[in-house]
């Protein structure tokens, strides 16, 4: 590899990677205190923990004015929200998500807090409230009776209640008469049962209904019904229940107590699976996946179903750690029980299970949980080859939450000629010679050599080409810096760190309100992380955690975009 | 109210243009045509056709002699559009040096805004235009009564991130998605015109009554919800406003949309996200496009094969592209951004031109089609401008020497039959052109420090 030209960068300056090595992006020890570590702290009982109370061995963190926390900016439902919420509310499946308007990630989840409703999203939301409106059976969904309170009665009932379920919150006397003149108008020309279908298909594409308004009192306290939403889709992907929307009326989710309680009995519910699974996906890149092709000569059996399955696997796998005995960081790392169909079991080349996607374990020394699933190793690969740097990349950002700056600009990057005797690492050896490569692929290279074990769709091989796999690499920048040797070793180091669980946490927070947190809240992350931790790892505790924190009962108003325009 | 304008041409003429070659089955004709048509001046359109990941300059570069074009290797098959050929070179995406990304991203995000890209999200490094591009800008002003004010049609964008998928913005920060389902996209264009079966006329009065309704609800929803918002988001619900607002246009009444212009049908349903289908799908966004012109039911469109840094693999071409052991693990060793990256290589390069011929044939059938549909005393062709664009110089990420291929003389408003050379100029001064042509103005586009004025000599 050689580099043809570089030209000193211009306009803004950038942080360069070697400054990225030399100072890690997340150190928080200034705001936390002593971090549990080791010792011998017990099992905390989470859910009688204040989150007000600091964790163990750490102090408090400062009262943050509502400037210094993250304004959650206004999200329009995403396909699956959109999907579930139909369900609930007209027992209609929408069945085609597609026909939606696309999701957008741009704050690394998929949210839709940037994108904006375009023409032709406009008219998905029309046809798609059309389709659902014919499709719900409006007898069913009427909670009066037409005979006894007469049709116009019974529609006044239906806007009340129908209205309070899809817009989650009382509705408001403008709306009910509004949509009261729209249906009388739509009675003068057609059926009742038509009229109420005009009701609902006009409300489903209705900004009450697409978006996620959260109404918060000046201290950035949300309200019930806000409190109620945003609860309910994060941990179920899908509308408050009929329970939540009678707390949120009485008034009650504000209190910590009450609002435990609620946490506990969302999450055991299996309605959490779905967005808990969602979240792993989205996590480990599987939407990236989905539009991903192979090179059809090399991976021939990378087909759409295989696709399928190794996405049903990392939702299987998700939701089996979730549930499982030990819900924890560890077993999401580490463990080496999978659900496989014919097809995975081929890949994995062990026996297919009695019935697809039963549990099956797995040889231990090959496969240890989320970062040796096809799906992540297919999703960071490229068509034809593994890609050390992509994997690398991964672990940096979504692992440890450490940024690695772009490509120095204007820098010409020539890639060297294939070789199937030359083992990839040396062929990669200008990213270590190159100083103006060194600074970055330091940070990404040796990382994902721990992977080269596995081939472009996640298989198992032990020959890089026509040399044996060299998997050998280092992991630096870190808390607990070590040499390795294959990924079961990287992984083990990665867990002695405080990076992964602080930015675990983080990533979980960046999926629940679907922007990056700010610097003064990075103290609140930090509290949460070390009470899961000191809970074993305990996922569940994590989320809980969030969840009864400031970081998500609170709006703030701090801009996502706060960087001065360019 | 009236969103058709004129159009000379009748049923019979575009089913004999259209009807034997089309790969797709043949329009059926759905209305009647309109008998006091070609009245008014026909309007200027615009199409932007969009190819990834750089091109390979030399052998796309034309040369003049004896004041004519001579088309390069790339070129060749736009031989027979010479007359209407104007090539710009040397051009860079300079204004992404004020901004926070360069590469694809910034490539992407500047081209057709002449803005810096802004980065949304430090931990992903995802990035943004800071304004809004060219397509709409025009679009608002030449095809706001128009049913369509414009169409993004994408050829397999991978959508995951708008950072890389959005040639189209409609402000700053405010990306447009293409929508890959180009069948989803003739429905919407074409599936609400009246069908000539009048029995189903009273139908669609109610459905549009229903549609009516709905949307005043809607209309007033959105803006008391704006009123309860930050500015930041009522940014957001006012694009949301403005759409809704064009799906009010729609609605007017089907009896004034008579027109002579024929319904694209697409045949036969591909799959729209397998790679070997990216030609037919090509060529149907095209009749789409055209028709959707020619009815008038827009003024403005893009055309978008993948996005930045596109992976996709011209199996279409030979059995060489099917895989390719002889390159290196920068990328997909057969896809197109495999082999940009290794342009070093001259059997990688000679492909690479293979693929931007390949497009350059597409610019030529997409000409091909608007030239087959007669206009005034010439076609379609006459009042449309075609620019074939890239978000990359070369394939290593250079922003500089940026391909710009425009086809069209816009009733004598570019000077065509030639190349010409801009050294490193700013990019913003040929969108200033392109601006000017189509809604005058002093031709600064985009960031003030590089728009400064349209490039000279172009007309």
């Amino acid at each position: 590899m050689g580099v043809m030209s570089s030209s000193a960068p211009q306009g803004r300056p950038r942080a360069r990677c070697l400054y990225a090595l030399v100072v890690p992006v997340l150190v928080m020890q200034a705001c936390t205190g002593a971090i549990p570590g080791d010792s011998d702290a017990k099992v905390t009982d989470l859910s009688d923990d204040s989150p007000d109370s600091p964790p163990p061995g750490s102090k408090a963190c400062a009262s943050l004015p509502v400037t210094e926390r993250r304004a959650v900016p206004l999200r329009r439902l995403t396909r699956i929200e959109y999907a579930n919420t139909v369900r609930d509310l007209l027992g209609v499946t929408v069945k085609d998500m597609t026909a939606l308007p696309a999701d957008d990630a741009l704050g690394g989840y998929f949210a839709n807090a940037t994108l904006t409703v375009s023409a032709a999203d406009a008219e998905s939301y029309q046809q798609s409230a059309e389709t659902a409106a014919a499709a719900m059976a409006v007898t069913k969904s009427l909670p009066c009776d037409v005979v006894t309170q007469g049709e116009r009665g019974c529609a006044q009932t239906f806007i009340t209640n129908f209205g309070m379920r899809a817009f989650r919150r009382k509705i408001s006397d403008d709306r009910k008469a509004a949509l009261l003149a729209l249906y009388d108008n739509k009675r003068a020309r057609g059926d009742f049962e038509g009229a109420i279908r005009l009701v609902v298909a006009t409300i489903l594409q209705s900004a009450g209904f697409l978006y996620r308004e959260d109404e918060t009192t000046n201290d950035g306290r949300l309200s019930d019904y806000s409190l109620a939403t945003r609860l309910s889709y994060l941990l179920w992907a899908s509308p408050p229940d009929a329970e939540l929307l009678e707390l949120a009326a009485k008034g009650q989710l504000n209190d910590l107590t009450v609002m435990k309680g609620q946490v506990k009995r969302l999450m055991s519910s299996t309605r959490a699976d779905a967005a808990w699974s969602s979240f792993i996906g989205q996590w480990l890149g599987m939407p990236k996946l989905e539009q991903m092709s192979k090179d059809a000569s090399l991976y021939p059996q990378f087909t759409a179903a295989l696709k399928t399955s190794m996405q049903a696997e990392v939702d299987r796998f998700a939701v089996s750690v979730f549930r499982g005995q030990e819900p924890t960081l560890q077993k999401l790392l580490q463990s080496n029980v999978s659900f496989v169909d014919s097809s995975l079991a081929k890949l994995y080349d062990v026996p297919a299970p009695a019935k697809d996607f039963d549990p099956v374990t797995l040889p231990a020394e090959r496969r240890f949980g989320a970062l040796t699933l096809p799906g992540w190793l297919a999703a960071t690969s490229l068509p034809d080859q593994p890609s050390p740097i992509h994997r690398g990349l991964f672990i940096r950002r979504r692992l440890l939450c450490q940024e690695v700056p772009d490509p120095p600009r204007d820098l010409m990057v020539v890639a060297p000629k294939f070789d199937p005797n030359v083992p990839t690492k040396q062929r990669l050896e200008a990213h270590r010679s190159d100083p103006s490569c060194s600074g970055c692929h330091a940070l990404m290279d040796p990382l994902g050599f721990g992977f080269a074990h596995y081939d472009a769709i996640g298989r198992y091989r032990t020959m890089d080409g026509n040399t044996p796999v060299d998997s050998k690499g280092a992991l630096t920048g870190t808390t607990a810096d070590g040499d390795f040797d294959g990924a079961r070793e990287l992984v083990s180091q990665l867990l002695k760190t405080d990076e992964v669980a602080s930015c675990f946490t983080t990533q979980w927070l960046r999926f629940a309100r679907g922007v990056a947190e700010t610097e003064a809240e990075i103290c609140e992350i930090e509290q949460v992380t070390a009470r899961w931790k000191a809970d074993n790892f305990n996922i569940l505790t994590m989320v809980a955690q969030i969840v009864q924190s400031p970081l998500l009962m609170r709006q703030g108003s701090q801009l996502p975009f706060e960087e001065s325009s360019p | 109210m009236k969103f058709l304008r004129s159009s000379s041409m009748t049923r019979r003429r575009l089913v004999a243009q259209f009807g034997a070659g089309a790969a797709l089955a043949p329009f059926v004709p759905l209305l009647e045509p309109r008998s006091h048509a070609a009245a008014a001046a026909p309007p200027k359109r615009l199409i932007f056709l969009y190819s990834s990941n750089g091109m390979t300059r030399e052998k796309w570069l034309p040369t003049m002699q004896g004041g004519q074009l001579v088309m390069s290797e790339i070129l060749k098959p736009l031989e027979r559009h010479k007359a209407d050929v104007l090539v710009i070179d040397g051009l860079g995406y300079n204004v992404t040096k004020k901004g926070e990304k360069d590469g694809h991203y910034g490539g992407m995000n500047a081209a057709l805004t002449g803005s810096p890209p802004k980065i949304i999200d430090p931990a992903e490094e995802n990035s943004l235009a800071t304004g809004p591009s060219l397509d709409q800008v025009v679009a608002n002003a030449i095809g706001a009564q128009s049913r369509f004010r414009s169409l993004e049609l994408g050829i397999q964008v991978d959508t995951y991130a708008a950072t890389v998928a959005a040639l189209s913005y409609r402000a700053a920060l405010q990306p447009i998605i293409p929508e890959n389902d180009i069948y989803k996209t003739v429905t919407r264009v074409f599936g609400n015109f009246a069908p000539a079966d009048t029995s189903q006329n009273k139908l669609i009065e109610q459905q549009r009554l229903d549609r009516k309704s709905a949307i005043d609800f809607v209309l007033s929803d959105l803006k008391s919800l704006r009123g309860r918002l930050g500015a930041h988001d009522q940014t957001r619900l006012d694009a949301h406003l403005d759409s809704v607002r064009q799906l009010e246009m729609a609605l007017a009444p089907a009896a004034s949309a008579t027109q002579a212009c024929v319904p694209v049908q697409p045949g036969t349903k591909l799959d729209y996200r397998k790679n070997d289908n990216i030609p037919a799908l090509g060529q149907l966004s095209m009749d789409l496009l055209v028709m959707a012109m020619a009815c008038d039911l827009t003024r403005v469109g893009t055309i978008q094969y993948g996005r930045a840094g596109a992976q996709h693999r011209f199996t279409w071409l030979g059995s060489d592209f099917l895989t390719d052991p002889d390159n290196g693990p920068n990328d997909s060793t057969s896809g197109i951004h495999g082999l940009a990256h290794n342009e070093g290589n001259p059997s990688s390069r000679a492909k690479l031109a293979r693929c931007h011929t390949w497009y350059a044939e597409q610019v030529a059938l997409l000409v091909d089609k608007l030239k087959a549909i007669p206009e005034g005393a010439g076609t379609m062709a006459d009042n449309t401008l075609v620019v074939w664009m890239n978000e990359m110089g070369t394939g290593n990420h250079s922003l500089q020497n940026t391909p710009w291929t425009l086809v069209g003389r816009l009733g004598g408003q570019f000077k065509t039959n030639r190349v010409l050379a801009f050294a490193g100029q700013a990019h913003n001064r040929l969108l200033g052109n392109v601006a000017q042509a189509f809604i005058g103005g002093d031709g600064k586009f985009g960031d003030p420090e590089f728009g400064n004025g349209p490039l000279p000599g172009l007309s």
